[in-house]
């Protein structure tokens, strides 16, 4: 495991110096500011929409540095030889990728806890206490840790951009799998439902880490959805993990 | 003691678009003895860097093996070789005194992690620099840091793949002088190059490389003292000696390099057109004849 720290370690203090990184956060504090602004705009009520708006700017930057600093960091360490560098000290490859994966989630999670508590100053500042805030960043936090793992995965057999393509294209599919299944019910044929069903259970879910619309309408959550959550967290992260590790132990560096 | 043993081994890559096999190692066997310093000499290309990845067990050969220490080159036998790789390059957005603290926690270190970086930052003269992002690093530099990490851990085997490429004289001579000091300490040390006058300078041994296969290794002082290549003659009083073109006139003097078996011949003919022979020098091979030698024989 202190390999394994190593390389989180390594990978997390290059990841928030980078440029591109802190290039996010400024644009995430500028939108997110911007919905103070959006919230005098709208009829109805503002804390509302500055909530709405806020969690959508959170899974944006969340999004976004998965895809660029988990897209480009692997890529990094292969075209510049310091995977060589890391390989040659005692440590396996699977040790190597899963300190990226978690190094890189790093990054991602002390994005959104910094988004979360400057939306929740906001709505504070506005006089509304949401709490909730802080339960979808949580769940963001899951939802990104296995799309970093998937971005990894692409990046340890394939180009830069085609990973950053790949790992969007997924995340796009796993919001649409609801929609998909639903779409399935429509269908009349027994086969073709069937095959859309499959499909539908086959891509990642990502509506089970979307509570937004619960959180801003204060509606009750029952917990066995957060236990649904972590159980389906832990399932495709250890999934797409063991993937990466194996495409990387495979490949030529 | 055997400090690596490498195999027979065989290794191939896919390349291209239909993934044709390329085989670029084709039974590599040599040996690095304990305390001593072994140059692994080869044009570009000639195996040299992955014949290194498979001892560092960084990549898998096709077949063969290689002992380091005696055991199969594992996870476990890196923990005590220190590995510095060609140009190497590390994270932008790390100092390299952060660098070196990261590194030396994947070694199960004991004692003040923080002293021993201050040490090598010492050795390899860089403890000015140490606080600075990598980015902003000469060649030089990440040439040191790379000694550095390499070192870091104390370990008895020392791989450095062309660790002086790219540097300037100034450097290299500095660089030898630390692999000296390195030498004087016990340490073994396998060192890749294709700057044949570095190799001479450090090595004791030599191991020559092409195209993926060994052809030639021994004992450096016994190639460079067992074969006479020429001799140099130098005489005066004559202005030309028939059959025979002077390489260099200097004064008086011509000087004639002539082959071991038309010696006699030079001398009889400088005699009998009134010269003297002023001196006979029997010149040996150098390190980079005897490799151009072994490499145009194939």
């Amino acid at each position: 495991m202190k390999s394994v720290r190593a390389v989180a370690y390594i990978t997390f203090k290059e990841g928030i110096r980078d440029r591109i990184y802190l290039i996010f956060f400024f644009f995430a504090v500028v939108l997110l500011l911007f919905s103070l602004f959006l919230g005098m705009l709208v009829i109805g009520d503002p804390n509302k929409v500055i909530a709405d708006f806020g969690m959508a700017v959170m899974s944006l930057f969340a999004l976004l540095v998965v895809i660029f600093v988990g897209g480009t960091s692997f890529s990094r360490e292969l075209s510049k030889k310091t995977v060589i560098l890391v390989l040659s000290k005692p440590i396996s490859r699977e040790e190597f990728m899963l300190g990226k994966i978690l190094g890189i989630w790093l990054n991602v999670i002390l994005n959104i806890i910094a988004m979360a508590f400057l939306l929740f100053l906001l709505l504070l500042f506005k006089g509304s206490r949401m709490w909730g805030i802080f339960i979808q960043a949580f769940l963001l936090i899951l939802e990104m840790g296995i799309l970093t793992a998937v971005s990894l995965m692409f990046s340890s057999f394939t180009t830069q951009f085609l990973s950053m393509l790949f790992t969007f294209s997924v995340y796009i599919v796993s919001h649409l799998a609801t929609t998909i299944e639903k779409a399935s019910m429509t269908l009349k044929s027994g086969l073709s439902r069937t095959i859309v069903k499959a499909i539908s259970y086959a891509i990642p879910n990502f509506d089970y880490f979307n509570l937004k619309n619960q959180i801003v309408y204060g509606l009750k959550v029952p917990s066995v959805f957060y236990y649904k959550a972590v159980a389906y967290f832990f399932f495709l992260f250890l999934l797409f993990s063991i993937l990466a590790m194996w495409v990387f132990k495979k490949r030529e560096v | 003691m055997k400090a690596i043993e490498v195999k027979g081994i065989f290794k191939s890559f896919r390349e291209g678009f239909l993934l044709e096999r390329k085989e670029v190692l084709h039974g590599v066997e040599f040996e690095v003895r304990g305390g001593a310093v072994v140059g692994l000499l080869g044009p570009n290309g000639a195996g040299k860097t992955t014949t290194i990845k498979i001892i560092m067990g960084i990549s898998e050969p096709d077949s063969g093996e290689v002992l380091v220490s005696g055991k199969r080159a594992s996870r476990s036998t890196r923990e005590n070789i220190g590995f510095l790789p060609e140009a190497p390059y590390f994270y932008d957005y790390l100092t390299g005194r952060e660098i070196l603290t990261s590194f030396a926690r994947f070694y199960r270190m004991k004692g003040d992690i923080s002293r021993r970086v201050d040490e090598v930052l010492e050795i390899v003269g860089m403890r000015d620099e140490a606080d600075r992002w990598v980015r902003s690093y000469s060649k030089g530099m990440l040439q040191r840091i790379g000694l550095a990490q390499a070192i870091i851990h104390d370990p008895d085997l020392l791989v450095l793949d062309e660790p002086m490429s790219g540097l300037d004289p100034i450097g290299r001579r500095e660089f030898r002088e630390i692999i000296s000091g390195l030498k004087k300490k016990g340490k073994t040390i396998l060192f890749s190059s294709h700057i044949l006058q570095d190799v001479e300078m450090i090595c004791d041994e030599v191991v020559m490389i092409y195209e993926g296969r060994v052809i030639k290794q021994g004992v450096l002082e016994d190639m460079l003292s067992g074969e006479i290549s020429h001799y140099e003659v130098t005489v005066e009083g004559v202005e030309e000696i028939p059959g025979f073109t002077p390489e260099r006139r200097s004064g008086k003097r011509l000087l004639f390099m002539v082959e071991e078996g038309r010696v006699d011949s030079i001398v009889k003919a400088v005699i009998e057109a009134g010269g003297k022979i002023r001196a006979v020098i029997p010149r040996t091979l150098t390190l980079e004849e005897i490799f151009i030698r072994e490499v145009k024989d194939r």
